[in-house]
């Protein structure tokens, strides 16, 4: 819009020549030229293009002032134009085309101009989306002369330090379960379960994530949770992932295929094959996104041979960027389960919401809740037809201790109604724990 | 803002009743300026800056125009270079300007200036929320290349007025930094630049004092004292450059000899 009204501006002073003053004055259009060649001199275009048209109003024949006005008029200002370029280009950016937004901010970071600290600061984050590591701090540094910038590159190149073409990340946490034997990723076995008995434990989960490409990853995420009192429900995972994330202008398309591995208390418990593909098409201030995935789950253990089988999910929504600090994303839920005992296969829809915000530089909270309504295929033994009701919340907070390390506290509420008594059930989690992150090379 | 504004319209009107030509483009210059039309404004206010009879506050109505139309370093140079007596909507417009040109420091030092004076709540509010952001981005001491980064803006400025600002501005940005490589280099620098723009006895109130002055501050501190024409104090100065051999020896001597 900005560009645009320069534009017309322009067009507006040098399109024709003006028409002739009432009353011509050839003092008064001698000043106006001294001005105009005072701006031209000072290599102030535009303004010399106007002192020039001034005058060529008040002394319409006069040739060199036409001639000086033709002259000036091929001339641009270029510091309005480098702002109104930044702003085009930030505004690009916003709207998801980082690629567009680059080739813009590219020349603007090259030159001296007025907008050459923030692109620099916008050709970081674009090196960020890309998890190019040394481009981004390369990027920072030049940003970070501008004290404007400053508090803002800091905090980014902290995000920086922690990605690269290797990224890896190590929790070690503490928690309290008030119920440890629902095992995760394990639907509730219903009647074996028994009563609840809550337990600590220490976890330690980490996450490797190695990027040959900026668009191809291998990652693996392993987690181990060991009880303090109830040691068979000890529990580790480990799930390999290959993925890619193809960008093309406003649309973000991602694949990935994870092979995952646990064990209970030292005996193989679960394998499962995941397939999934996520689309995404950005626009400013929000995003609208969908994703399905194809699993298939083989418990090794008797007791969850039922279990065993398919899991498809189809989900849709939107990601609103409410403010630069707070995120919503709000996705409605589709999933079907096909398990080898059809008393465990179900038709679910439920919602997905998901919010993250940002307090000041180092804090980051991410609050989500999840619900779904669940039909089973086949009745119970009694002849009960199955109808759960499921919710599950959980927040998280995330403080940055150091580039390299972060604390974070947590808690998780899951719980469970059903038309058969053994299907409802509860259990809340809390946990505080520090995480040790590192990116490089 | 407006209303301040209107007086100036008014008092323009009331000076184009005089009849000449200076008044005719002031007056035309503010009409331009009330319509939002700040490239015609700029063009009268230069015609009147070349008269003979420009107003001595020709920076009240020149200033702020080049800051409505981003050009922020101009503004400056003309606000700084004025020797009208000070005022505080022309320097609310000044602080903007250094806020613009990202001279966060002169930019608080002036709109804590205009707050301890008192200003309208509306130009208060707005003067306090810029020194909020300034206090907002300096919470950690400054990096040695924020410094660096003012000192190199400096040299590479075209207008020596706008040079003495920078570097000021390097000077502000230094003195909350917890380290300080280059403050002997940068205090002759400014003094230097003040002493060029007519402002020795800045450069003299910059010196004078300071316990780790290098002797390039000494050969700037003796500049500024001959500028004043305070001979008693610069002879001894410079005879201490003389004496001491150094780089300064022979532009010392040069001096020295042209004091009465």
């Amino acid at each position: 819009v900005i560009a645009a009204a320069l534009v017309a501006a322009l067009a507006d002073l040098c399109v024709a020549p003006p028409a002739p003053a009432v009353a011509p004055d050839r003092d008064d259009a001698a000043a106006y030229i001294a001005v105009g060649d005072e701006a031209r001199d000072a290599g102030d275009a535009r303004t010399a293009a106007i002192a020039y048209r001034k005058a060529l109003a008040l002394d319409p024949n006069n040739p060199r002032a036409l001639a000086a006005w033709r002259d000036a008029c091929t001339r641009v200002d270029t510091s309005a134009t480098d702002r109104s370029a930044l702003a085009d280009a930030i505004a690009r950016y916003d709207t998801g085309d980082i690629d567009g937004a680059r080739a813009q901010l590219v020349p603007l970071a090259a030159g001296s101009g007025v907008a050459a600290d923030g692109a620099h600061f916008y050709l970081a984050l674009a090196a960020l989306a890309d998890h190019d590591r040394g481009g981004a701090l390369a990027e920072l540094a030049l940003a970070r002369r501008d004290p404007a910038y400053e508090p803002a590159a800091r905090a980014l190149a902290r995000v920086a330090r922690r990605d690269g073409t290797i990224a890896a990340l190590v929790l070690v946490a503490p928690e309290y379960d008030t119920n440890p034997a629902l095992l995760p990723d394990t639907p509730p076995p219903g009647a074996t379960s028994g009563s609840p008995r809550p337990d600590f434990d220490l976890l330690v989960a980490g996450r490797v994530t190695v990027r040959p490409r900026p668009w191809l990853y291998l990652r693996d995420v392993f987690a181990w949770r060991a009880q303090a009192v109830e040691n068979a429900l000890t529990f580790l995972s480990n799930t390999a992932q290959l993925g890619v994330e193809l960008r093309r202008a406003r649309w973000r398309l991602a694949a990935a295929y994870d092979f995952g591995y646990d064990a209970l208390d030292g005996d193989p418990y679960l394998f499962a094959h995941r397939g999934a593909i996520e689309a995404r098409r950005e626009a400013a201030g929000s995003a609208l996104v969908a994703s399905a995935s194809l699993r298939r789950r083989d418990y090794r253990q008797s007791a969850q041979a039922g279990f065993t089988g398919w899991v498809a999910t189809v989900d849709a929504g939107a990601i609103i960027h409410a403010t630069p600090r707070f995120d919503i994303d709000a996705r409605a839920v589709f999933a079907r389960e096909e398990t080898a005992d059809p008393t465990f296969s179900d038709v679910a829809i439920g919602a997905d919401v998901a919010a993250r915000a940002r307090i000041g530089a180092r804090t980051r909270i991410v609050a989500r809740a999840l619900g779904w309504y669940a039909r089973y295929d086949a009745a119970e033994p009694d002849g009960t037809e199955r109808r759960d009701g499921h919710g599950e919340a959980s927040a998280d907070v995330e403080i940055d201790l150091a580039d390299h390390l972060l604390a974070t506290c947590g808690g998780a509420a899951i719980g469970n109604t059903s038309t058969v008594p053994d299907f409802v059930y509860a259990k809340y989690v809390a946990r505080c724990g520090l995480a040790a992150v590192w990116g490089g090379p | 803002v407006k209303r301040a504004l209107a007086v100036v319209g008014l008092c323009a009107v009331a000076f184009a009743d005089d009849g000449g030509a200076t008044a005719r483009h002031l007056a035309a210059g503010v009409k331009a300026f009330q319509d939002g039309r700040f490239d015609d404004a700029l063009v009268e206010f230069r015609v009147v800056q070349r008269a003979s009879d420009a107003p001595a506050d020709l920076a009240f109505y020149l200033g702020p125009t080049l800051v409505k139309l981003g050009r922020d370093r101009e503004a400056i140079a003309v606000f700084v270079a004025s020797t009208a007596p000070r005022d505080a909507l022309t320097d609310f417009y000044l602080g903007e300007a250094y806020y613009h040109e990202r001279m966060y420091r002169k930019a608080r030092a002036t709109f804590a200036a205009l707050r301890a004076t008192g200003l309208g709540p509306v130009l208060d509010d707005a003067a306090a929320r810029y020194v909020a952001r300034v206090d907002e981005a300096f919470q950690r001491a400054p990096e040695p290349a924020t410094v660096d980064h003012y000192i190199a803006q400096a040299r590479a400025a075209p207008d020596p007025i706008l040079s003495a600002e920078l570097y000021d501005e390097a000077r502000l940005v230094d003195d909350l930094a917890t380290v300080h490589p280059r403050r002997g280099e940068l205090r002759a620098a400014l003094a230097a630049a003040w002493i060029v723009t007519g402002r020795a006895s800045h450069a003299i109130a910059l010196l004078d004092a300071d316990p780790a002055r290098t002797p390039d501050g000494t050969w700037q501190l003796a500049r500024a004292y001959a500028a004043v024409h305070d001979t008693a104090r610069a002879r001894p100065l410079l005879a201490s450059l003389v004496a001491a051999r150094g780089r300064h020896a022979s532009d010392a001597a040069a001096l020295l000899a042209t004091l009465p």
